[in-house]
């Protein structure tokens, strides 16, 4: 029986008395991928954002039912604790402009302890720019700025930040909708073998459900804030339960 | 405030969805445009003609010494330096720039990150008033009641305690003094500095927010990430708060002393070259020398204001583009 790196159940969300999700039950085992997929406005950021509570910042913002990231309630417990445990890639690549390539790095692991000394942000450093895929690239400069990286390298950038947290939990906002194809390949399959070699589960959000398919082991499909569908990946591809569903696969919704 | 409105002027021009070029409107406006420039041309000239004769007579002297002895009897009695006063302009200023900091970093924090909606408006507006006061109000203020606290709950208890430290090392007199006018000079510049790093710190995306937030950052430490966002137009700030500071006329001369002194003490009443001119300028015209030292005395703000001025604008247009 593997571990559960993230139940919601119940799930709400209200801004500004707007129900923007509603009822929303998920689990996922651990060291599995979820793709998050629908159309756009259907609550897919939203839901990404209850996860870590940056919809703590939104003003007139409700929360109702619990989530729980690895045996962590949430809700109860400190937010910057919570966002440790979940690191989070934005759509658009958001590298830190003021500091450098390891830097943007180094920022996690400074800031929460995570290192002892120099010698061991280095290896962290190296460790999370591999696993992005991004070390040969970068290796020979380290101190310049991320504005010199093409958007595709930025957003793995952005990915080696998130890991350098050592989450347990990574959360993906369309990570490669503003990547060329390459990147986004690359993007993928460093997503494919950090869960096949590291203690990490990842939610993964994106409106096109054929990168869905592809990349995840489980699916949920959100439409107008509620959970159409959700479950194992291979059998929601074979054989959909829902008319909506199966419709969004074609591409018709 | 009026530098922000500028400043704000300039991308909205610069992204215009009117015609790059109207050559009959660009016609139309350029004479009053060369006006402007040529009326600080003018300027210039004006202060470095006038200057030009006390800077032949006393040559680097005007700048290395602390004489000031008007004298009608002949010129081998006459001396102008003006040391001091470029001293205390200058100690007055980075002290006011110094602790102004601080305290507009704090209440950009406090309005942007805790104040409720409302509090905020109120807040805002507050500052807007401040900034906009007449500055002899903030003179008045500072001989009525500043100054006299700070005497005694202030200087006389620093001077007592540590009185080997050489910036407390002399006894507080009337308290008008240069920490007196720093002090006034930052509250002055608080409400402007206040403003340029407000604007530049509600400027930063969201998404960048969102990314500090989404590192595990604390309230503290979300603060500081932000301001290192905005490095440039906090350095913006402060060398703008400086030229502002620098250049203050009539409230510094309220609580500033007015005395010939260069002392390390910050407790000792001294000059700067803006009370000078408006104390002296006067009776200037019955010494030989005197006005033209004067005007040297403006030669050095100006060569002060321009340097502090581009600087800030330069740093503060760094900062815009960092954002789009
Ligand atoms: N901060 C907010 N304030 C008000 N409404 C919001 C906010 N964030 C999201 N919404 C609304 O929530 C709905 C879902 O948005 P979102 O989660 O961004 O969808 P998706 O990521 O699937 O495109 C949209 O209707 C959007 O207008
Ligand atoms: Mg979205």
């Amino acid at each position: 029986m593997r571990k559960v790196a993230l139940l919601t159940e119940n799930l709400g969300v209200k801004i500004g008395g707007k129900e923007i999700l509603r009822n929303l039950n998920i689990e996922l085992p651990e060291r599995r991928i979820l793709a998050v997929m629908g159309p756009s406005g259907s609550g897919k950021s939203t839901l990404l954002r209850a996860v870590n509570r940056l919809l703590d910042t939104v003003p007139s913002c409700e929360v109702s039912g619990r989530v729980v990231i690895h045996g962590v309630d949430a809700y109860s417990s400190d937010p910057y604790k919570v966002r440790r445990l979940t690191g989070m890639v934005f759509q658009v690549p958001n590298p830190f402009p003021n500091m450098s390539i390891y830097d943007n790095v180094a920022i996690g692991p400074k800031l929460n302890g995570l290192v002892k000394d120099r010698r061991e942000l280095d290896d962290l450093v190296r460790w999370a720019l591999e696993r992005a895929m991004l070390w040969d690239e970068v290796r020979e400069r380290l101190k310049d700025p991320p504005h010199k990286l093409s958007g595709g390298q930025q957003q793995r950038l952005c990915l080696a930040r998130a890991l350098a947290l050592r989450p347990k939990l990574l959360l993906l906002d369309e990570p490669t909708a503003n990547v060329d194809p390459i990147n986004a390949a690359k993007i993928e399959e460093a997503l494919r073998s950090l869960v096949e070699t590291q203690e990490i589960s990842i939610i993964f959000v994106t409106h096109t459900p054929h990168q869905a398919m592809r990349i995840s082991d489980y699916v949920a499909f959100l439409y107008m804030g509620e959970l159409v569908e959700f479950g194992l990946t291979q059998e929601i591809a074979l054989n959909p339960k829902h008319e909506l569903t199966r419709r969004f696969l074609k591409g018709e919704v | 405030m009026r530098i922000v409105r500028v400043m704000a002027l300039i991308p909205s021009i610069r992204g215009s969805l009117l015609p790059r070029y109207d050559k009959g409107f660009f016609l139309s406006l350029l004479p009053f445009a060369s006006i402007i420039f040529a009326i600080f041309l003018a300027l210039a000239c004006i202060v470095a003609s006038v200057s030009q004769q006390s800077i032949s007579k006393f040559g680097v002297r005007l700048l290395t010494e602390s004489v000031w002895r008007p004298s009608e009897a002949g010129e081998e009695f006459v001396s102008y330096g003006l040391l001091a006063p470029l001293y205390g302009t200058l100690v007055t200023s980075v002290t006011a720039a110094a602790m102004a900091l601080p305290l507009s970093l704090s209440t950009v924090y406090f309005m942007e990150e805790l104040a409720p909606p409302k509090l905020r408006e109120l807040f805002s507006t507050l500052i807007d008033l401040m900034a906009g006061l007449p500055t002899v109000l903030y003179g008045l203020w500072g001989v009525e009641v500043m100054i006299p606290f700070l005497r005694d709950n202030l200087m006389a208890p620093l001077h007592e305690l540590l009185p080997w430290v050489p910036l407390f090392s002399c006894e507080p007199l009337s308290g008008a003094s240069l920490l007196s006018a720093g002090m006034v000079l930052a509250i002055m510049i608080i409400p402007f500095m206040h403003s340029l790093i407000r604007d530049a710190y509600g400027s930063v995306p969201m998404t960048y927010r969102e990314a500090i937030l989404s590192l595990g950052a604390n309230r503290y430490e979300y603060f500081k990430m932000m301001l290192s966002l905005i490095k440039p137009a906090i350095i913006a700030s402060l060398l703008l708060g400086l030229g502002r500071a620098s250049s203050e006329t009539v409230a510094v001369a309220l609580v500033v002393g007015n005395s010939f002194n260069v002392s390390p003490c910050i407790f000792s009443p001294g000059y700067t070259i803006p009370s000078l001119i408006a104390n002296q300028f006067s009776e200037s015209n019955f010494y030989p020398y005197m006005q033209s030292a004067l005007y040297a005395g403006g030669l050095v703000l100006l060569i002060l204001g321009v340097v502090f001025s581009t600087t800030g604008l330069i740093m503060m247009r760094k900062a815009r583009e960092m954002y789009g």
